[in-house]
């Protein structure tokens, strides 16, 4: 990683592409050497098609351009990642299917170079024009494998110039890289434990609410701080990705909440979906049937299960809810804060169960009003740990902390080069495995 | 790059560590850890196109990573500063003192085992005992931590008893816990004046009359299992101690071994030195033993206590379940004695069917 930062900060302009290309497809090919092939296939037509829908006279022609590269892109990533799912609904699975794994990054992959089609389409943007650049910004190691999911327009620009960053962006993106890293794995991991702990108490009330509030904060951690290590990575490059996380858990509704999540994501589901659609211009009934479209594709993007669709359909029934209900009124918003928190975490019980005969279980624990006290054995156990976490998810003091560290230098080094060493014993810790022949 | 210190600091970090781990000379164990570590994998096309190299060389950057215990140390100090009393299947009790988190031990495994060693004495037509050693959870439930996840070892030990002929122990064992530490702290087995009890037990239900327990030699500086999966840098180490009488003679699978192990004893983990580590089969010989021959099925526990027994035996057959692949029956009814006693730890006989699965039962 260093290496790669510093190597490219001091290339020549027309070498900077193509080595974070190659950077890229070497990260890339670590964890799935196998399917680079496939990628750099979609990759290339991707590229073909944006030029042609550039130069493409009349209506019908782009359409077309359009649809294809939608099929294309689509096409690979309903191949892999629905048709087991899809062809199980009508009682097929063919073998070939469920032996199928899915390739590394392939929602982003599509999600990304989709985007760029429909704006190339709309003429937002121009194409690209190189096709390493084009890879670059496609596969730009960072991003790839978590998000953020970020659009060409705006990268554009410092896809085409000498990207020199400056102490500021390097000091700032460092920052930031460490930021992140640590979520992970300081907060997210030994939350996943604690989540994984608790969930073998069947039947106890307690245990399933704490374990809820474990994992709810689990998946934010885990996905904020690859969020957060991509931006820092990428501002070390000289880029700037957009921000993906707005603590979501302060969220004073549930529209709120998604304004707050996964921001990329949601941004791109109303810019290419829900106004193309009509938004909410054409009359409440057709307002509903566009969110169910929306989040019945925004529960399949997850993962391709029931429990992802009925997540779905559980954010549409809010949405549409709050829209259609409490337009205007308002209640005090520390209660709809609270409120806002366990619709979420209801939402997360389903994201954390591994099909629905497991999520009908997780439900009856957390409504058995049956508890004994190990909750409270697990609650003091990582009382900590949840102490930290619950604080990091308040925004004044997280953007306090983030003043304090700006303003004063020495503040931002310490706590930074703490949170890096910090971060590696977690992950030399993780690793640990004392073998235990005298075990018995 | 001058005026960016958080960034030039944190890559001189990370690249000191890169050419540390480069110009370092690999580590082939870890005493900390008891284990072979990772060594740098062979690059082939195969290996890296599948993944299998990545994995590998993660692997090993992970098992070679400079100054590793340290990190390590730093983490378990952070977990023990957050107030952590359970990290690597630990539990962190008053004193300094750890035990075994306990509440995935199962009684099904319990009773199975027990009954398995009532077929036994039926088949070879032997009477069989079983000394069920309990762990320091209930020895010392006062030093546990509020509320931890620890199975009932008393129900277990009943379950036991309705199973096979069970020598009574943990009651011995609480109510004489005042003076001499029965158990270690930083590791699962029992001290040379809990085994003393274990023995004393053993002759009750022989019908032997125990003799006086000699001095135990005391060797400082031993870390156990315990420590090794909770390495809390604040934690002081043990005194192993056994009481090894003189004139016996130890065959481990055949070869002569010494009945403490020099090399181990100057290790971390001491307990290992005690009658040479595990082994499939062992004999005790003693010349001058009045009574006849015995037959030991046993695991770890076993080894702090067999040489008090062997005191009165010409030949002790001891059996390693988890080790031993030859017929259990033949083995038993082959031996010239009447007496199986079977010395298991709770944890062995609650967390596998090692005895239920021997060959012959």
């Amino acid at each position: 990683m260093p290496v790669v930062v510093l190597l490219h900060a001091v290339l020549p302009q027309r070498w900077q592409n193509p080595f974070l290309l190659l950077a890229s497809l070497v990260f890339y090919a670590w964890g799935d050497a196998r399917r680079l092939p496939l990628f750099l296939a979609l990759l290339a037509a991707d590229w073909g098609i944006g030029l042609l829908l550039d130069r493409a006279e009349g209506r019908r022609q782009k359409r077309f351009l359009l649809f294809l590269g939608c099929l294309i892109s689509f096409g690979a990533l309903l191949f892999y990642k629905y048709s087991a799912f899809l062809l199980g609904i009508f009682g097929l699975a063919p073998a070939f299917v469920r032996g199928l794994t899915l390739p590394l990054g392939i929602s982003f992959f599509t999600f990304q170079a989709a985007g760029y089609l429909i704006d190339v389409y709309r003429g937002e943007t121009k194409p690209e024009k190189s096709l390493v650049a084009f890879g670059a910004f496609i596969f730009l190691f960072p991003q790839l494998i978590a998000g953020p999911i970020v659009r060409y327009g705006p990268m554009r620009e410092a896809l085409h110039r000498r990207r020199r960053p400056d102490a500021a962006a390097l000091d700032g993106g460092m920052a930031l890289f460490a930021v992140g890293l640590a979520a992970k794995v300081l907060l997210a991991n030994p939350l996943g434990a604690m989540y994984e702990a608790l969930r073998a108490y069947p039947g106890d009330m307690a245990c399933a609410w704490l374990s809820l509030v474990g994992y709810s904060l689990q998946i934010y951690f885990d996905f904020m701080g690859y969020s957060v290590m991509a931006v820092g990575l990428g501002r070390m490059l000289g880029f700037s990705f957009p921000r993906n996380f707005r603590h979501p858990y302060a969220a004073v509704s549930v529209t709120d909440f998604w304004r707050r999540w996964h921001i990329t994501l949601s941004g791109w589901f109303r810019d290419y979906v829900y106004i193309p659609l009509g938004g909410n211009r054409r009359g409440k009934t057709r307002t509903v049937l566009h969110l169910a479209v929306v989040w019945l594709l925004t529960g399949l993007w997850h993962g391709a299960d029931w429990t992802f669709v009925l997540w779905g359909l559980w954010y549409f029934v809010l949405l549409a809810a709050e829209k259609l209900l409490f337009g205007k009124r308002k209640a005090p918003a520390p209660l709809t804060r609270a409120g806002t928190l366990i619709l979420v975490m209801l939402g997360w019980a389903l994201f954390a169960s591994d099909g629905l005969a497991a999520f009908r279980a997780y439900l009856a624990d957390l409504f058995s009003f049956r508890a004994g006290p190990q909750a409270l054995f697990w609650l003091r156990e990582n009382a900590a740990l949840l102490l930290v976490s619950l604080m990091c998810c308040v925004p004044g003091i997280v953007e306090g902390l983030k003043r304090f560290c700006r303003e004063r230098g020495w503040a931002r080094l310490t706590a930074t080069a703490a949170l890096l060493i910090l971060s590696i014993a977690a992950l030399a810790k993780s690793t640990y495995n004392p073998f235990l022949y005298f075990r018995f | 790059m001058k005026r960016a210190p958080v960034f030039c600091l944190c890559v001189a970090l990370l690249l000191a560590l890169a050419a540390a781990q480069l110009i370092l000379p690999d580590r082939e164990v870890s005493p900390l850890e008891n284990r072979v570590l990772s060594q740098a994998p062979k690059v082939s096309a195969d290996a890296v196109l599948s993944g299998d190299w990545g994995e590998a060389l993660e692997r090993y950057t992970a098992d070679q990573l400079p100054l590793r215990d340290s990190f390590v140390s730093l983490y378990t100090l952070m977990e023990g500063a957050a107030g952590r009393r359970l990290s690597g299947g630990v539990l962190l009790g008053a004193d300094d003192r750890l035990f075994d988190r306990s509440d995935g031990w199962s009684e099904r495994n319990v009773r199975q085992n027990a009954a398995a060693l009532t077929e036994l004495g039926e088949q070879a037509q032997k009477k069989v005992w079983l000394l069920c050693v309990p762990s320091a959870v209930a020895v010392y439930p006062e030093a546990l931590p509020a509320l931890a996840p620890v199975a009932d070892e008393e129900a277990l030990l009943r379950a036991a008893g309705e199973e096979t002929a069970l020598i009574g122990l943990l009651p011995l064992l609480q109510s004489r816990k005042e003076g001499e530490a029965l158990y270690y702290r930083t590791d699962h087995h029992w001290t040379a004046a809990g085994a003393d009890f274990g023995y004393e037990a053993i002759c009750g239900a022989l019908g032997i009359s125990p003799r006086e327990a000699g001095t135990a030699d005391v060797v400082p500086g031993f870390y156990g299992s315990f420590y090794a999966r909770y390495p809390l840098p604040w934690l002081s180490a043990d005194e192993l101690t056994y009481q090894f009488p003189a004139g016996l003679r130890l065959l481990a699978d055949g070869t002569e071994r010494a009945l403490v192990d020099e090399t181990a004893l100057a290790g971390r983990d001491k307990y290992a030195a005690l009658l040479s580590g595990n082994h499939a089969r062992l004999e005790l010989l003693n010349p001058d033993g009045p009574e006849g021959e015995l037959l030991v099925i046993k695991d770890s526990y076993a080894n702090a206590l067999l040489p008090l027994l062997a005191r009165h035996y010409r030949r002790i057959v001891a059996v390693d379940a988890r080790y031993f692949a030859g017929d259990i029956v033949e083995e038993a009814k082959a031996f010239d004695g009447e007496d199986i006693v079977c010395v298991y730890g709770m944890s062995t006989l609650a967390t596998g069917r090692t005895i239920a699965l021997l060959e012959g039962l």
